[in-house]
């Protein structure tokens, strides 16, 4: 089994990793790394994420525009009635209060208004003393997150099809950057708050789905004429009351549905969010859902609870098997092909893996293979001073043609990186550290998803910055060619990383052995 | 036989009876469970565990308890039988107010309303009985003895005329009586457990106007009619006060709620086990011999029907043509072409309907709003006119349409025939819109087929085709951008009616950009060298630089 030992030491003090030339990562200054970056992924095409400190629009207002054009002709009588047939029973009590003063009938009916309006009042804030979901803290803690990041991006996420990026703001916002576009959209709305996770449409333009406490809202935005601080009314809001805050959410890989779950119920909900339609599909013991991926392949459905079990359900009958872990698993990807599944346990330092067999059911094996130990080491850099790294695990990240995996730890200032590759069997050899800027701590990470070749690696580091790290490496699975041609955009927007002049790597060939059987172990177990 | 009398005694009725057995079992457990609770806790005062553990499993296993559920059990195969024949797949949207009425008076729905509202005073007096056993039942004869037996009855009636109003009202008015298939299909067992919650039970309630003010405020008229009804016919003061016991106002509401909830779990199972999907044969046998049931069971059939049948083939194709692994067989058979003969049989059975379904859709929008891009009518023969354009022969005399029309718009002039004759805003192209489920199907699986056609169809049989589908996407996009906006109703209580047609539209449009999306990212630049319309190549250009939203 690999560990973390077998990768080449991080870099000195000073420099950041700058890219990686086939297996070999490199190490540069600051500034040289970003024109390294900027060279190899195209002026144009290179999408510098800085957040400005414009200042974003407040929520909206409860003052609509259409009060401006209030018919005062009216009588109280057919105010109300007109706020009745408008807004509901509410709407028409309110107005009657404020029919005060326009004769002794309107005085009593005003005075019976305000009586009940207060007996409501008093009700409500009787039932806001009982559980609900919406006090309950996501699990997925943001502002942890947030105290680090100083106060800028939290997460970013790629779009499957563009070369656009969407990056998460402390403030609640998100930003929209697309290469080429010297516009970045703001969005922001009144019920966007604290938000969780963000997920771009497959096969759309510019639609993007935003989890927070409320539920989902859906962006529409316009990629001709990008405005910069998109209305509300480009937002479709899908409420979620059973499933808020909303704590995960995943795109089938098709774009039509959208799963989503939360709050403190174990309901994994599916939404057609054509039709704003949304069906519960599964509900039952296992405490908050706090991750939800769906296979790329479609056919699978993965969901970690906050217990110690994770379900994987397929997708036709909804019918899943169950896996108990040690402890709730935190992060999940799949393969390309969707028949291997890499996840990582709360308080394990040990990457796994599951294998799924095509055909009926959920096809899972019975027990998961343990793929990489990630115990905390201290590893010498190439100046000697010792780094630690490893442990706890926050975050995995796969690159769209499986062959690169991030792995981003608590308190660490070192992210690793292993090469993989999938067929015929699960395959991981060392990659490497990657290093930030000095003192920066990486956050979270996310692969750029429509390149024809390569990989680059966007990090997320404490200090707010945001890194574009290209990896060009020749493609060692002989079906990673059709998977571009199915399913990554090889024709339209795909962006190929450019040849270079840098030297071949050669020790991925001479120093370490290159492949890691798995192990298998007793810690889990099927029902 | 017709398909859908194939599909209406092979599918429908078995369905129609798991449903009802799903109900009667829940009517047996939860109604009576809650029933039996109520007299032994509130009416019997005993508030001790295990008497009560062991009235409700006596209540549960009884014979002549469950000898009482005829009544339920009848109830619910009249409301079954009004379901079975008014139930619907697409919203039905008036074009004039006075189809409301209209609808609302004709014999079905009249017939609809009677059977409903029996039905629910049946189930209300059930409730009441059970809860109360000294209650008695609407159909038995009070005793002379009994002075508070009709004014009680009167109540029970009451409450269940009421919902079985409202009920009918929404079920027949305002598109209740809509069948549509989920976005998934898990167990049935768990789709009618998250029917099951309170917050179903809450919207059921105030969706058939069982709000807290509405039940108080026929609670209050209901003993305010009884104690009338008492006072009238010779009670005496002490007889009212007994009226006005709290044990009343108690079972009625227990009744009510039981029954709003009945009709709740009822109309949810039965929309469950109806939109079930299911899987229709693909391949088309070629010695097999035509005119049998089997052979017209087929999907390429089945997609040219009509209602809930064609909404399921629609289902079927787009989920046969999704890249499932599980669907992998069905999905290949789709590319292989009929040996001997070479006839790529299966492809065009689907394709076909598919496309003509899109097209006529299209055209149902071009008449509507672009009339002007419709192939001119030949122009009539000029009339005989003078220099001066005077006519010089007499004019034909008026017919009676015309006149009736010239009647109707003078009407309009005023304000209460208006409300009634003019067409309400937007109506054609709203149920036009209503009916586009199956379209939005067709779309996308059409755009799944082509995609996987790339890779998949390896003697060529959809390449051919792919032009014609590409220009009839366009062509339909086109039209349901070039619709203008909705306009938005005053009036809350056609709100529902509005959602249903808006959100298809706008499901429309991006079901249709998701599936142009699938194509041009699979096929690459190689889209612009099809046999396409200069327009179409235009849109496909944008559509490869990710420009259309």
């Amino acid at each position: 089994m690999i560990t973390l030992e077998h990768l080449p030491s991080p870099p000195v003090f000073g420099q950041v990793t700058a890219f990686e030339n086939d297996g070999r990562l490199q190490a540069l200054l600051g500034s040289e790394a970003l024109i390294t970056a900027k060279k190899w992924l195209g002026e144009g095409m290179y999408i510098e994420v800085e957040v400005g400190q414009e200042p974003v629009r407040t929520a909206h207002s409860k003052q609509e525009a259409r009060e401006a054009f209030y018919a005062h002709t009216e009588t109280p009588w057919q105010r109300v009635m007109f706020a009745y047939y408008e807004e509901g029973w509410e709407a028409a009590v309110h107005e009657m209060i404020k029919c005060r003063g326009e004769g002794s009938l309107h005085d009593v009916a005003s005075t019976v208004a305000s009586l009940i309006i207060k007996m409501s009042s008093l009700i409500a804030k009787v039932h806001t003393l009982l559980p609900s979901p919406k006090k309950i803290k996501a699990p997925y803690d943001v502002a942890q997150d947030r105290g680090r990041c100083d106060g800028s991006i939290v997460s970013v996420a790629w779009h499957p099809n563009t070369n656009t990026l969407a990056a998460v703001i402390c403030d609640d916002t998100v930003r929209v950057f697309t290469a080429g576009q010297p516009n970045k959209p703001i969005l922001k709305h009144r019920l966007q708050k604290s938000i969780t996770s963000i997920a771009w449409m497959p096969f759309s333009a510019l639609v993007l789905a935003v989890g927070c406490e409320a539920g989902v809202l859906l962006w529409h935005l316009d990629p001709v004429n990008a405005m910069l601080r998109p209305s509300g009314s480009c937002a479709t809001f899908l409420p979620c009351p059973g499933t808020s805050p909303i704590t995960t959410l995943s795109w089938h890989p098709r774009g039509n549905v959208l799963v989503c779950a939360g709050g403190s119920s174990s309901q994994v909900v599916v939404w057609d969010v054509w039709r704003e339609v949304s069906v519960v599909v599964h509900s039952g013991s296992g405490g908050t859902v706090t991750l939800a991926v769906w296979s790329p392949d479609s056919s699978r459905l993965f969901v970690a609870y906050s217990s110690k079990i994770m379900r994987v359900f397929e997708t036709h009958g909804w019918n899943y098997e169950q896996w108990s872990v040690d402890s709730p698993v935190v992060s999940a990807v799949w393969s390309r092909r969707g028949h291997l599944l890499l996840f990582v346990t709360q308080e394990d330092p040990v990457l796994y893996h599951l294998a799924f067999l095509p055909g009926e059911g959920v096809g899972g094996t019975q027990v998961a293979a343990q793929v990489a130990d990630l115990t905390q080491i201290a590893v010498a850099s190439l100046e000697g001073d010792q780094i630690s790294v490893g442990g706890a695990v926050k975050q995995i990240a796969w690159d769209p043609r499986s062959e690169r995996l991030a792995v981003v730890f608590h308190n660490s200032q070192l992210l690793a990186l292993f090469h993989t590759h999938t067929h015929p069997s699960l395959h991981l050899a060392p990659g490497g550290f990657i290093c930030g800027e000095p003192g920066c701590v990486p956050v979270t990470v996310s692969f750029q998803q429509n390149l024809s070749s390569g990989a680059v690696l966007s990090v997320v580091w404490s200090s707010g910055k945001v890194t574009h790290l290209p990896m060009r490496y020749s493609s060692r699975d002989p079906l990673a060619a059709s998977f571009i041609h199915n399913t990554s955009l090889p024709h339209a927007h795909s962006t190929t990383l450019p040849n270079t002049s840098f030297t071949v790597n050669s020790f991925f060939t001479n120093n370490v052995s290159p492949i890691s059987s798995p192990l298998t172990g007793r810690l889990f177990s099927s029902p | 036989m017709k398909l859908e009398e194939i599909f209406l005694r092979e599918i429908i009725l078995w369905r129609c009876m798991r449903a009802l057995g799903c109900v009667l079992l829940f009517q047996h457990f939860v109604s009576m469970g809650v029933c039996t609770i109520y007299r032994t806790v509130v009416a019997e005062g005993v508030i001790n565990p295990l008497t009560i553990l062991a009235n409700l499993s006596t209540s549960w296993v009884m014979p002549s308890k469950l000898l009482s559920l005829t009544i339920p059990a009848i109830c619910l195969i009249l409301l079954a039988r009004v379901h079975i024949n008014n139930y619907a797949v697409s919203a039905w949207i008036p074009m004039y107010q006075w189809q409301s009425w209209r609808r609302f008076f004709t014999f079905k729905v009249q017939l609809g309303f009677s059977m409903i509202i029996g039905a629910c005073v049946l189930l209300a007096s059930f409730y009441t009985s059970l809860a109360l056993p000294t209650f008695p039942q609407v159909f038995v004869r009070c005793s002379a003895e009994d002075v508070l037996c009709g004014p009680r009855k009167m109540s029970v009636i009451c409450v269940g005329m009421f919902t079985g109003i409202s009920y009918s009202m929404k079920y027949f008015l305002n598109n209740g009586n809509i069948i549509t298939p989920a976005p998934a299909h898990p167990r049935k067992l768990q789709l009618i457990k998250s029917s099951l919650s309170m917050q179903k039970v809450k919207e059921a309630c105030n969706t058939y106007g069982v709000s807290s003010f509405s039940l108080t405020c026929t609670v209050f008229l209901c003993i305010f009619a009884s104690v009338v009804m008492c006072l009238s016919g010779g009670g005496s003061f002490p007889d009212v006060m007994h009226i006005l016991e709290l044990q009343l106002v108690m079972v009625v509401i227990l009744s009510t709620l039981l029954l709003v909830t009945t009709l709740s779990v009822f109309s949810n199972i039965l929309n469950i086990f109806l939109s079930e999907p299911i899987e229709i044969p693909l391949t088309v046998d070629e010695d097999s011999t035509s005119g049998t049931e089997e052979d017209s069971w087929r999907l390429c059939h089945t997609l040219s029907s009509s209602g809930l049948l064609q909404l399921l083939a629609f289902w079927d194709l787009k989920t046969l043509a999704s890249a499932d692994p599980r669907s992998l067989h069905r999905h290949t058979q789709i590319f292989t072409i009929s040996q001997p003969g070479g006839h790529p049989r299966n492809w065009l059975g689907i394709m076909n309907p598919s496309l003509n379904l899109v097209r006529k859709f299209t055209d149902r929008l071009r008449r509507h709003n672009c009339p002007e891009e419709l192939p001119q009518e030949p122009p009539k023969l000029v009339e005989a006119t003078d220099v001066n354009k005077n006519e010089v022969t007499k004019p034909p005399p008026v017919p009676l349409k015309e006149r009736l029309t010239k009647i109707v718009m003078s009407l309009k002039r005023y304000p209460i025939f208006s409300y009634f004759l003019s067409e309400l805003p937007d109506a054609t192209n709203r149920s036009i819109f209503a009916e586009a489920l199956p379209v939005i199907w067709a779309v996308e699986a059409l755009g799944d087929l082509v995609a996987a056609s790339f890779t998949e169809d390896k003697f060529g049989i959809v390449q051919r085709n792919i032009p014609d589908i590409l220009m009839a996407f366009v062509h339909l996009q086109k039209m349901v951008d070039s619709v203008g906006r909705v306009s938005v109703t005053r009036r809350a209580s056609t709100s529902d009616n509005c959602q249903s047609d808006q959100q298809l539209r706008k499901a429309l449009k991006l079901s249709l950009r998701t599936s142009i999306y699938i194509v041009t990212t699979t096929f690459g630049p190689t889209v612009l060298e099809m046999p396409v319309s200069g327009e179409c190549r235009s849109k496909l250009q944008s559509y490869l630089e990710f420009k259309e939203a």
